[in-house]
């Protein structure tokens, strides 16, 4: 069931409804029966691996409390001259126990993701024997997000931030919570289960900010990204029919077309979770206004960045191994580059992993690396540019316009290139686009035959108003302005066209047909 | 924001009437004015006289049956209800809808097999849907046509035409116009060609005659790849119209000898198709195979490799009436109108078919091709001018020899001669075209 489909609008629709009509206290059992038939009917031979996610994850953080509950159960009874001997000792036996536990969670979810994700191609293109060529694993539907989502969950338990949930059908609902499951937001334990077990009361307010998002959703995804689809499917697998400007060009609505695709699941899902007057948390903070590879990566996928900051950064940088290569880089390269270079192997670990975590082939790995490279050069350049700074002051973008919208479109064509690498089927197939492209002397897309012949002129009118739209109310947004603040503060009217030229713009200018595949990152 | 659940209800309600009352209108004005299906459905809802003979399929039909003949000669009342691309669901809910309003003697059905592959768009059988009247019989077609993400565009026309056609204008305009609602056939009248009343809609150019082209083949015969939910439906069809009293004939019409040519497991078609015929005990023809004395497949006869053209829907009906009529009589013996097989109509086709030009990427060499005769081996003649106004030169006279090594330059043009090798006519077929344009094979 596709978030944008109309059996989903039903479906939605009548959990609303049953769910306000139902006492308080059933209400996060209709959410979880809901979220369990909603994955069943998504894909339900493969539901197995989230429930074996859950129990594992489940009685792993039990295990986890208890340990925490003898140490503190020991201590408790302990005082004294014991427990100045003894604590040191006892703290790193459960240290210990919890560290083993984790590590089984750990090893048995990122095993069967690791499973689901390169078995297959790892099968085919390194094993010689024939009956593995061609495995082709179905992946559990949203695997990446609920197994980072509940792995988030037991490291948080591990670390003792919060106490593990001790009710297994509520736990169930956290990582299984429908509008997220498909491709996330990775939420955080402590802010969304006690959200999901709250039962809220209707707010109408609330409730239409829930529909306001779902609409902007379905026009970011069915106007925008679908639409721009048929240009990008058009032209990228055929590429050699076209001239390097028309390739580049198609790529360049690509980057669109994910944003949209992503962006618009993301305000389905968080819109539906609003209704129920849950709030989740922003995936995306208006990307495409980045003024640094940095910002942009604090803008897109921002759960996802989060996770590894908390999950994978964060542990290596503060890890024993991590303090002596800063006291070994220190030493031997100097004060500036001592301090930076440990940092940037951190990033480049980190996004060698976000690479790897979209996709097995040397295609995600190229732009990870691309990616990490690019903080790198960041981080690198950091110190001269804080020098450069605080000699001129005003060279910043806070002070000058000129210089802001050349920093956005500076890292927009950054992030630009490093989408050869998303768009293309492989490594081979990016460097060929890339190389076709930058090579080109043929600007004969200008005449707009090529659109006429790919994507048709009503198409690309469609994406052009979607586009307008999406970037009226993101630079709206990134000045400060609240987009349902303003919209309030007009007459009845105005609200009303708005919302009626948004519903009619979704019916009428969506592609209807069934050529255009699910989101994007549904397949992660 | 305390509200009153009536306020919230109400303000639901009004949205809602706003948002279907600007999707009617947007809808009427959508619908193109000059759709020859928006004509067709009410001719067959208002007819006076029974329909008495309806031939039912896609477009192959409605270009290639001349009704006025079958009339004349069969002293009939006969209808064509095909539409493009018109699959077999398709076919039975219009029938059954006919048959609320006609009592047909003969149903004659196309049999063409990709008709039973699924091409998955909506719009084949929107254009019918939108015109049905409203009823359980469409309610059911709603339901099995178009699956549960097409039932709301179904519904509205607006959702599923496109606003801003080229004929946007001409759509909305002719809303104005009293002819509109007469169902004037000016609108779907154009001047490649147009609707002449009762389901038939022609194309007035033919082929020029030893020029047909490069053909976008016909994919093969794959009986893997056959729709189950199409190949049921085609066989609910016959059953629908032998409960309805009605005689079932199936049958396809004859495709340019070029789509032809590579069809290889043809026969497999045929047998696959026969074996339906014979669970129903009715009978299945296939002008496909029809024999050149009786229906010669002139170029000019086609509109494309696929339709035929208004000169070749006469052409062809006039044999479809004889046939027809022998078959009613029960005098028809197939083996004058049909070759026996696939292998027996190529082998007797001893000419040329089409020629084209391809080009290999990687070598770039140009290579002429031909689809011909399997007793035929053709031999090929190129010529070349460096621009548009010059003669063309000889560049390689005729030989076995179907490729071109020299370079070229991009702004030339090149054109090939083909015939069959031991005859002396200057050709059969020929291609010309612009160097720069010739396309790759794949």
């Amino acid at each position: 069931m596709s978030l944008t489909s109309y059996s989903f609008l039903l479906y939605i629709g009548a959990l609303f409804a049953l769910y306000y009509a139902l006492p308080g206290k059933f209400r996060w059992q209709l959410l979880l029966i809901a979220s369990y038939v909603f994955y069943a009917i998504c894909d339900l031979r493969l539901m197995i691996f989230m429930v074996l996610t859950t129990a594992i994850v489940f009685y792993c953080g039990l295990l986890t409390g208890k340990t925490f509950e003898e140490q503190n159960t020991l201590f408790k009874d302990k005082s004294g001259e014991w427990l100045k001997e003894n604590k040191k000792q006892y703290i790193a036996l459960y240290t210990k126990k919890r560290r083993r536990v984790l590590i089984f969670a750990l090893l048995a979810n990122f095993g069967i993701l690791a499973f689901f994700k390169y078995a297959g191609p790892l099968f085919t293109n390194i094993l010689p024997t024939e009956s593995f060529r061609g495995l082709n694993l179905l992946l559990p539907l949203g695997i990446s997000f609920y197994t980072f989502q509940a792995l988030g969950y037991i490291i948080d338990v591990y670390r003792g931030k919060y106490p593990p949930d001790k009710n297994i059908a509520k736990f169930a609902l956290f990582v299984s919570f429908f509008p997220q499951i498909i491709q996330g937001p990775i939420s955080r334990y402590d802010q969304l289960a006690p959200q999901l077990y709250e039962p809220h009361k209707f707010d109408y307010s609330g409730f239409k900010q829930g529909l306001y998002l779902i609409a902007w959703g379905f026009l970011k995804k069915l106007v925008v990204a679908d639409r721009i689809a048929i240009l990008v499917n058009a032209v990228l697998p055929n590429y050699t029919e076209f001239s390097g400007a028309e390739i580049g060009i198609t790529v360049l609505f690509f980057v669109f077309q994910v944003y949209a695709d992503f962006s618009g699941g993301i305000d389905i899902t968080r819109g539906a979770a609003k209704c129920l007057g849950i709030d989740m948390v922003q995936n995306f903070e208006r990307p495409m206004f980045a003024i640094s590879i940095s910002d942009y990566w604090r803008r897109w996928h921002i759960t996802l960045g989060s996770w590894m900051k908390d999950y994978l950064l964060y542990p290596v940088t503060f890890s024993k191994g991590f303090a002596r290569l800063n006291k070994w880089s220190r030493k031997h390269l100097g004060g500036y580059f001592g301090k930076i270079i440990p940092t940037c192997l951190a990033m480049a670990l980190v996004f060698f992993v976000v690479g790897i975590w979209h996709g097995t082939g040397f295609k995600n790995l190229a732009f990870g690396f691309y990616n990490g490279g690019l903080i790198v050069i960041g981080i690198l350049l950091s110190g001269p540019i804080k020098a450069l700074r605080e000699k001129h002051p005003k060279l910043t973008t806070d002070s000058s316009f000129v210089l802001k919208a050349l920093a956005i479109i500076g890292t927009f064509a950054l992030v630009f290139i490093g989408k050869y690498f998303a768009a293309a089927s492989s490594f081979t197939h990016a460097v060929n686009l890339l190389k076709a492209t930058f090579l080109t002397s043929d600007f004969s897309f200008i005449t707009g035959a090529f659109f006429r012949t790919t994507v048709g002129y009503t198409s690309l009118m469609y994406v052009f108003f979607g586009l307008a739209c999406l970037f009226t109310v993101e630079a709206l947004q990134e000045s400060g302005k609240n987009i349902s603040e303003l919209l309030n503060k007009r007459n009845i009217v105005l609200r009303w066209a708005v919302y009626i030229v948004v519903i009619m713009a979704i019916l009428l200018f969506r592609v209807s047909s069934n050529d255009i595949g699910g989101f994007m990152y549904a397949n992660f | 924001m305390q509200i009153s659940k009536g306020k919230i209800i109400l303000k639901a309600a009004i949205m809602l009437l706003i948002i279907v009352s600007l999707l009617c209108t947007v809808s009427f004005f959508v619908i193109p004015s000059g759709s020859y299906t928006r004509i067709m459905m009410h001719e067959m809802y208002t007819s006076p006289q029974n329909i008495d003979v309806v031939f039912v399929g896609a477009s192959r039909y409605f270009t290639g049956i001349s009704l006025e003949i079958i009339d004349d000669a069969l002293g009939v009342n006969s209808f064509l209800l095909a539409s493009n691309s018109q699959n077999p669901i398709d076919s039975y809910y219009i029938l059954k809808e006919l048959y609320k309003y006609h009592s047909p003697e003969i149903v004659v059905l196309d049999t063409s097999y990709r008709r039973f592959f699924n091409y998955s768009t909506f719009m084949n059988s929107n254009i019918l849907f939108d015109f049905f009247r409203p009823s359980q019989n469409k309610l059911q077609y709603l339901a099995n046509a178009f699956g549960p993400s097409g039932y709301i565009s179904a519904l509205s026309p607006a959702m599923h035409y496109d606003i801003f056609s080229k004929n946007m204008l001409r759509n909305i305009t002719g809303k104005f116009t009293p002819e509109y609602y007469s169902y004037d056939y000016k609108f779907a009248t154009y001047d490649t060609g147009g609707y002449a009343g009762k389901g038939f809609a022609y194309f007035k150019a033919g082929l020029e005659n030893g020029n047909c082209g490069i053909v976008r083949d016909f994919e093969p015969w794959d009986e893997d790849a056959a729709d189950e939910k199409h190949v049921d439906y085609f066989h609910k069809t016959i059953e629908l119209c032998k409960a309805n009293g009605s005689e079932i004939v199936l049958l396809d019409l004859p495709l340019h000898l070029s789509n032809m040519a590579h069809l290889d497991n043809f026969s497999e078609n045929v047998s696959y198709t026969e074996d339906i015929a014979r669970a129903h005990d009715v009978d299945a023809y296939f002008f496909t195979l029809v024999k050149k004395d009786v229906f010669h497949r002139k170029d000019e006869y086609y509109a494309d490799t696929v339709h035929l053209s208004l000169d070749g829907a006469i052409e062809f009906t006039s044999v479809l009436a004889e046939f027809l009529k022998d078959y009613q009589s029960g005098s028809l013996n197939p083996d004058e109108y049909f070759h026996s097989s696939y292998e027996d109509l190529m082998e007797s086709s001893s000419y040329i078919f089409n020629a084209w030009l391809e080009r290999d990427k990687k070598s770039e060499i140009i290579t002429a091709r031909a689809y011909h005769g399997t007793t035929v081996t053709p031999e090929f003649e190129f010529l070349y001018k460096e621009n548009a106004d010059d003669e063309y030169k000889l560049l390689q006279d005729y030989s076995p020899n179907a490729a071109i090594t020299q370079e070229l330059s991009e702004a030339g043009f090149l054109r090939v001669n083909v015939r069959p090798r031991g005859t002396d006519v200057e050709y059969q077929q020929y291609y010309e075209s612009s160097v720069k344009l010739i396309e790759s094979g794949e």
